[in-house]
């Protein structure tokens, strides 16, 4: 009973200080919709990427049309068609490095015809029909061919996505070529000049599917990193409030007092611990509501919260009890308000980086990404990866929590030793 | 009651002790005053004899409990009055009675009849509801002892009770005090206000580098230190002069 009044009296205290309330909750609000907003187009990049290609044929045959449907056809390309009367290759280039586009393709003249020939040429050898092969300078001109120009800004990772598009559509409209050259030649050996045609359709598809059949589209997109990822930060933030509360309390005496009644010193810490959980867990409703309600308003997608809310109950508690123990054992070691609230801030922006929080883990430096594993952020983080997008359950989360809740005891118990230390020097 | 036995406390080795060789005995019913210049001992003693801190060495019992063994039992035989505000300051008065009530163990409907008879009694009654923050140090002060008292202790200790306070403050806190001592509270009282000890005390111990020099009566103390004409004289013959900081 005790410890209701006790949680009464720290929320309060809470709500009476109008400073600490908005640094809670409208902070994480402001980081989760600027973040959200401002990170939504480098995840768009990686996943909904749209690089802008200006596309020169010189061809003017089925090559280059080949290729220029077949880079249409990819989907994350954006292409314009270079005049041919008005662009050469220094045109393209001189487009391409004043950053207009991103990458200039072009076909040079009698690509198509010098493909023809030199597969028409091979083919009719296999067959018996010429014994000499290609001559040198059609394999060449073959193999410089394709003029393709890269903006110098460019990551490398979309410069190996237009190789691959445009190695598969080479790759593809060679082979097509092939058959249909094949296919004349066997349709030969079939009388009354019926056409032997080889059925050029691709037999193995791919099937890709998400490991989670339920979650099956969805993708890690700024929304689904940034409200979770400030969420676990304003959670984190309850640790300058809680750890000063604890300061100032014994600052102005209060903790004397409460010292001098049997029994109390304790119940108070847990009403303090619970009153700013249930802080926590006010926090995180209402970043959950923004991510799912607020954001779609913005432009942005609306935040996929999983099915499973008894693990996201435990999680999210897991994660609050982490905060405030890290409050409890600062407001303990600490002398002053301002010591608690200079190194709380510092080190939580530090965990909070190292903890994917900024940016995911998975884009960082592997130095970084090994030092995440040290982070309670971290921890929290990939709970709510697991929970949102890779639909687990509880079984799945145990060792985050059980690492957040480790944490927590750990807190408590040095904070006990360092008071007991305390009391007895 | 509360007996010290040859206490000593030293905080850290290769330092002067705080208390070296403490004996004080305070009868039940006694307003008692511990007198001495800063840094003498006092609050040193206070905590340990609160079991709020250890001893090095002695014995200390309160009300026949044992306070270095059993630190927790005797923290229901009294209250204590710090010298700070030790208060809630974005809380009102009465939610800072309330909650030390409740913390006190004392039923909701035993705190709202305490604190209805109190907060009038200081002078208190419309300002119940104003934040501690808003109140002036002497309407605080009256708080801060309210709230040591509430739970109707057998022992108060205060911790200067009136310091910073307004002559009307001071008057009302220290005439509660009288009343109280004379319904058979013992009351323990520290202060650097001399004359106020010497018109409130039965008894005085003088503290200095942490032991006891004079314990008695206050006029029999000042009678037999001649030329002494009051507690400060006395005070000043038995510590010196020379500034403590």
């Amino acid at each position: 009973m005790r410890v209701f009044f006790a949680i009464y009296k720290e929320l309060l205290i809470l709500i009476r200080d109008k400073a600490g309330l908005a640094i809670l909750f409208l902070m994480p609000l402001t980081m989760i919709i600027i973040m959200a907003l401002i990170q939504d187009g480098p995840f768009r990049d990686y996943q909904q990427a749209e690089i802008k290609v200006i596309f020169l044929d010189q061809d003017g045959d089925e090559c280059g049309k080949a290729i220029s449907q077949g880079l249409n056809q990819a989907g994350i390309f954006k292409i314009t068609q270079a005049e041919y009367s008005k662009y050469d290759l220094n045109n393209i280039r001189e487009e391409v490095n004043k950053g207009t586009y991103k990458v200039g393709v072009v076909v040079p003249p009698g690509t198509s015809l010098m493909l023809q020939t030199h597969i028409s040429r091979d083919i009719s050898r296999a067959f018996g029909e010429l014994t000499n092969g290609p001559s040198e300078d059609i394999k060449d001109s073959l193999h410089a061919a394709i003029q393709v120009i890269y903006d110098p800004a460019l990551q490398a990772s979309f410069k190996k996505s237009v190789q691959l598009a445009l190695d598969k559509i080479l790759d593809g409209y060679q082979a097509s070529q092939s058959i249909k050259v094949i296919s004349q030649h066997l349709s030969q050996y079939f009388p009354n000049g019926n056409q032997f045609n080889i059925d050029t359709r691709r037999f193995i598809q791919l099937d890709q599917k998400t490991a989670v059949p339920e979650l099956q589209g969805l993708s890690l997109n700024s929304v689904q990193h940034n409200v979770p990822a400030w969420t676990i930060f304003g959670i984190f933030f309850i640790v300058l409030p809680l750890a000063g509360s604890i300061i100032k309390e014994r600052e102005d005496g209060s903790t004397l007092r409460l010292r001098t009644i049997p029994g109390t010193s304790l119940v108070v810490m847990i009403g303090k611990v619970l009153a700013y959980l249930l802080i926590t867990l006010a926090q995180f409703v209402l970043m959950m509501l923004a991510g799912i309600f607020l954001m779609p308003h913005l432009g942005l997608p609306a935040l996929e919260i999983g099915g499973n809310l008894s693990a996201l109950l435990l999680a999210v508690v897991s994660i609050g009890l982490a905060a405030t123990g890290l409050g409890v054992l600062l407001g303990t070691v600490f002398k002053t308000h301002q010591q608690s609230s200079t190194f709380a801030a510092v080190s939580i922006v530090i965990l909070a980086a190292i903890g994917g929080i900024w940016i995911p883990v998975f884009v960082m430096p592997e130095i970084l990404r090994k030092m995440s594993v040290i982070s309670p952020l971290g921890w929290s983080m990939e709970t709510f990866n697991n929970l949102f997008l890779r639909g687990a359950g509880v079984e799945e989360i145990l060792p985050e929590i059980s690492a957040l809740t480790g944490f927590f005891g750990a807190m408590l118990i040095m904070a006990y030793f360092y008071n007991k230390f305390k009391v007895r020097s | 009651m509360v007996q010290v036995n040859n206490l000593f406390k030293t905080y850290k080795k290769g330092f002067a002790p705080a208390l070296s060789g403490v004996n004080l005995t305070i009868q039940k019913g006694d307003f008692f005053g511990l007198l001495g210049p800063n840094g003498a001992g006092k609050t040193t003693l206070i905590s340990i004899i609160c079991g709020l801190s250890p001893a090095n060495i002695g014995t200390a019992y309160m009300n026949e409990t044992d306070i270095l063994r059993y630190p927790e039992k005797i923290k229901k035989y009294y209250g204590l009055v710090p010298q700070d505000i030790a208060l809630y300051p974005s809380l009102t008065a009465e939610e800072n009675l309330r909650f030390f009530g409740r913390m006190y163990g004392i039923p909701g409907n035993t705190i709202k009849s305490e604190v209805d008879f109190w907060l009038p009694k200081m002078g208190l009654s419309n300002h119940r509801h104003k934040k501690i923050n808003e109140y002036s140090t002497g309407m605080k002060r009256r708080v801060n002892l309210i709230a040591g008292i509430l739970h109707k202790p057998s022992i108060i200790i205060l911790d200067e009770p009136t310091v910073g306070v307004d002559v009307q403050s001071r008057v009302l806190i220290l005439e509660t005090l009288k009343e109280i001592n004379s319904k058979g509270t013992t009351v323990i009282y520290t202060s650097h206000y001399l004359e106020e000890a010497e018109d409130l005390c039965n008894r005085i111990a003088i503290i200095d580098k942490g032991r006891i020099i004079k314990e008695g009566e206050p006029a029999q103390l000042i009678a037999q230190e001649n030329p002494c004409s009051n507690l400060e004289d006395l005070f000043i013959k038995l510590t010196g002069k020379e500034l403590r900081d």
